[in-house]
């Protein structure tokens, strides 16, 4: 009995959350980011201050589903991921929470988005708000949005899975962020995120809650050099044994994890 | 001038060097980025390296319709005969 109640009460919890996520952005987006659009210029400045903003409202979201008891999260080496300015993070992507649980950790980050969400009539103010990047841009201007953002001290988040794990399956990592790393000879910080019982997976209904807590385990790991991806004769070389590599590193870290 | 037959070759070479696609898997009417793996970036890498060959300049636009081994020999082959 206990345990069926506990699983009502997160049930409705998360329901609750998710309302509070998607009704609060509005809120939020209606009124906290005019403000900040009326108060600074336009440019870096202030997506700066909006990416600030994204950050406590992620902290604090995270935060408050711990305290309501839907999920558990523990994390090591907080401290490094906040000191990884100017990189980029790579994550694998088990569930709808990774973006929040990176961006309340990371003060700064930059992330690249669905082209689709600039048309959206809340979200779209918050992806321009930010300065996030589309990725429908043409290759040498989404790079140049790369370079310009990690050089700005941004934290640029990317899953190279593109979306979420299939459960059960190895990541499967697409090449994009390689050829990022590769064109830009930019450090990559790796991230894994582990869900146990996986929740908020691709194609569940937010309301099939599992039947324990599910703890996030947000390990910060590696820090890789860019000089490990230069001084090959092709880049197209380094940025497919990179894909490799962090394919083999990914499927380990989730082994034993 | 470089006959097809010989760009044929050296883009085999280049396809296997630069983005380990085997020479034998090649043929005219393979798709570069469904068939062979190569994305937008390789696409550019390719372009430079088909620049050093020839020594002529590609415009961007002219390489945008792109699609498979065939289409990538007759534009070379229209730049050289240009």
């Amino acid at each position: 009995m206990g345990e069926r109640l506990d699983h009502l009460r997160r049930q409705v919890c998360t329901g609750l959350a998710f309302a509070a996520l998607f009704g609060g952005g509005a809120v939020l987006a209606l009124t906290v980011f005019p403000l900040v659009s009326l108060l600074t210029p336009a440019g870096p400045t202030r997506w700066a201050r909006n990416q600030r903003l994204v950050h406590w409202l992620f902290r604090g979201y995270v935060w408050s589903l711990r305290r309501l008891g839907v999920i558990e999260v523990t994390v090591d080496g907080a401290d490094r991921l906040r000191a990884a300015t100017g990189v980029m993070i790579v994550a694998n992507h088990p569930t709808l929470l990774d973006v929040v649980l990176l961006m309340g950790l990371v003060p700064r980050s930059q992330c690249i988005v669905k082209g689709a969400l600039w048309d959206s009539p809340y979200l779209g103010r918050l992806v321009r708000g930010t300065g996030y990047i589309r990725n429908d841009l043409e290759p040498e201007a989404l790079l140049g949005a790369c370079r310009d953002s990690m050089a700005r001290g941004e934290s640029l988040i990317i899953f190279p899975e593109g979306t979420r794990t299939t459960p059960g399956e190895p990541p499967r990592f697409r090449r994009g962020f390689a050829n990022i790393a590769t064109m830009l000879e930019a450090d990559i910080q790796l991230v894994t995120i582990i869900c146990r019982p996986l929740t908020l997976v691709k194609g569940e209904p937010w309301w099939m809650v599992p039947s324990r807590r599910p703890r996030f385990h947000v390990q910060v790991g590696e820090r890789l050099d860019a000089s490990q991806w230069m001084g090959y004769k092709y880049r197209s070389l380094a940025a497919r044994k990179l894909v490799r590599q962090l394919e083999e590193y990914y499927m380990e870290c989730l082994a034993d994890g | 001038m470089l006959t097809r037959d010989q760009v044929y070759e050296k883009l085999k070479g280049y396809l296997e060097e630069m983005f380990e696609v085997p020479s034998g898997t090649v043929t005219p009417e393979s798709r570069l980025f469904e068939d062979l793996d190569l994305d937008s970036i390789d696409a550019v890498d390719l372009v430079v390296k088909l620049q050093a060959l020839t020594g002529r300049k590609f415009k961007p636009e002219e390489f945008k319709t792109v699609r498979t081994v065939g289409d990538v020999l007759d534009r070379v082959q229209a730049l050289l005969a240009a």
